[in-house]
């Protein structure tokens, strides 16, 4: 099962004053099971591409086929939801969309919506504000007395309560503290990895994208510049920057090291050990030599 | 959503455009009482005459007048239909029971149905011609006297502006609030009534809090920039009044004693 778009192309206000072209003839297919990261600059349309994967948005022209759920123009509603059930969506500050009395009830909205029964949402509220960790205790409370990180866990859990296949994040830690921040990751990567869910995430930050995704998009006034494995999205250094975006920490290091050695030793590397222990190991190199 | 235009203002260059905020409010105010002046043909040809020339002076494209005019349109039609057949005077030209149509009734319809238009389209020329801040603007100096009286004037027009100025905030803000909540599987635009109605409930909750929210920052925002009130504050945009501006509150008073003069 996978992910196909074809031909994706949307208008914002067409035969208008107004009209915008937000995507222009997108083809990709992302098979299921895989952690894909969308990187563009402010406007690049990526928030507009992800509205697309659950028919929030339809396409002007093109389709989008999701295993066999097929999505064009003029696709009807009551399709949609069986839909949306299956492709989740978080969006930016997800904790905008809390508005029940308590975090249960809360989480349970989405499960009741798509039909399950009050018991089944309820053992899937305590599932779900599991995997997001937090204490059981919290269903009890009110959302809108929690801290901002927490609110953001619980509107997460909301849609993870709606058991989706297929998770789409629009820049989910926007705001988040460092810690908030790799804790939300590493629950993204742990549902990827242990629960077979396909992800689809939005970011800014470039570490991110290097670090969790098995492939990366990259996206320029409503097109598909490239989507490749990390390792050879980040080695187009000059590519990245004409785009307004950058590459990873590691890289702009390695970079600093190589200008003052004088040698290329730029490699796509991502994490800070494995970096380290590069950096070191041509350190070494460098004073046996000459 | 997004087709909803408030604060209806079309940018321009005419001669209605660079008119004082405060000579159109006063002027438009008058005439929605003027036209009542007006009980004969030729006193409301008179007024019909000025509006067209008020069209044609704002260059505004007919296009936007007409939806300015469409959301009243049917209370003109209703309006023209009810005189027309409940009005028994002059000639009949038609009768059938309990349908009566009268030369007297139509033309009472008519006279009707016309002072309804010109006072829509006078108003709608003064949205579409005059940006929301300088509307209030206008009114904030004009009510100025008021302040005599205790009333909070600059308060007054200080929550206009704001009100104005997040209508768009707020539509945004309803319009993500309805996706994220479709997501979670709600239904907006169909299903059963009862359901939809119940769909509200999570798009009115979060719009409230966000909105309460918004509040707290702007008033703590100005607060921080020094805000204090009216109290020693100057104006970016002052207010000229011009040559223009005195005609036209000219004509309008020109135009009482014309209308007495002609009217039956």
């Amino acid at each position: 099962m996978e992910i196909t778009v074809k031909h994706l192309t949307h208008i914002y206000q067409p035969n208008s004053p107004f009209e915008r072209l937000a995507l222009d003839d997108i083809n990709v297919s992302i098979p299921f099971g895989k952690f894909i990261t969308i990187i563009g600059h402010t406007g690049s349309g990526k928030s507009s591409f992800l509205q697309h994967l659950n028919g929030l948005l339809k396409p002007t022209k093109g389709e989008i086929i999701i295993g066999d759920h097929k999505i064009v123009a003029d696709s009807k509603v009551k399709d949609l939801k069986s839909l949306r059930q299956r492709v989740g969506m978080v969006f930016q500050y997800p904790e905008h969309q809390l508005f029940e009395e308590t975090v249960e009830k809360d989480i349970m909205f989405g499960p009741l919506n798509f039909g399950c029964t009050e018991d089944e949402a309820r053992r899937r509220a305590r599932e779900a504000l599991e995997w997001v960790h937090l204490p059981e205790s919290f269903l009890e409370r009110s959302p809108f007395d929690l801290s901002g990180g927490q609110m953001r866990r619980v509107a997460i859990a909301g849609i993870l309560a709606i058991r989706p296949e297929v998770l789409i994040l629009d820049e989910p830690t926007a705001g988040l503290d460092p810690r908030g921040h790799r804790e939300i990751l590493d629950l993204f990567q742990w549902l990827n990895k242990e629960q077979g869910l396909t992800i689809i995430m939005v970011t800014h930050n470039m570490n991110d994208a290097a670090l969790y995704s098995d492939e990366v998009m990259v996206m320029d006034k409503g097109r598909l510049v490239i989507k490749d494995r990390p390792e050879i999205v980040f080695s187009q250094r000059e590519l990245l920057f004409d785009l307004g975006l950058d590459i990873p920490q590691t890289m702009h290091f390695l970079k600093r090291v190589s200008d003052k050695f004088g040698k290329d030793i730029v490699t796509p590397l991502f994490r800070l050990e494995e970096t380290a222990h590069y950096v070191a190991q041509f350190l070494e190199k460098e004073k046996d030599g000459p | 959503m997004m087709n909803i235009i408030i604060g209806q203002y079309v940018p321009g260059k005419s001669i209605l455009h660079h008119m004082d905020p405060r000579s159109k409010l006063l002027a438009v105010f008058a005439l929605i009482f003027i036209v009542f002046l007006a009980n004969n043909w030729v006193t409301y040809g008179v007024i019909v005459i000025l509006t067209l020339v008020a069209i044609v002076l704002s260059r505004v494209r007919l296009r936007f007048i007409y939806k300015g005019l469409k959301p009243i349109l049917l209370v003109i039609i209703i309006t023209f239909v009810l005189n027309a057949f409940f009005t028994k005077s002059g000639e009949a030209i038609f009768d059938y029971g309990w349908f009566h149509l009268t030369t007297g009734g139509l033309q009472q319809a008519a006279f009707i149905s016309v002072r309804l238009l010109v006072i829509v389209i006078m108003t709608t020329l003064l949205t579409l011609t005059t940006t929301p801040i300088d509307i209030t603007d206008g009114l904030e100096n004009l009510l100025r006297p008021f302040k005599k009286l205790r009333f909070p004037v600059h308060e007054f027009a200080l929550m206009m502006s704001i009100a104005l100025r997040f209508i768009p905030t707020l539509m945004e803000e309803t319009e993500k609030i309805m996706k994220a909540q479709t997501a979670r599987g709600v239904e907006f635009s169909s299903g059963p009534l009862t359901q939809r109605i119940k769909a509200i409930l999570p798009l009115l909750v979060p719009l409230f809090i966000s909105a309460f929210k918004r509040a707290e920052d702007l008033a703590m925002a100005m607060e921080a920039r020094g805000y204090r009130g009216d109290i020693g504050r100057t104006k970016l945009r002052l207010l000229k009044w011009g040559l223009k501006d005195s005609l036209l509150l000219l004509v309008v008073i020109v135009l009482i004693p014309v209308l007495v003069l002609l009217r039956g």
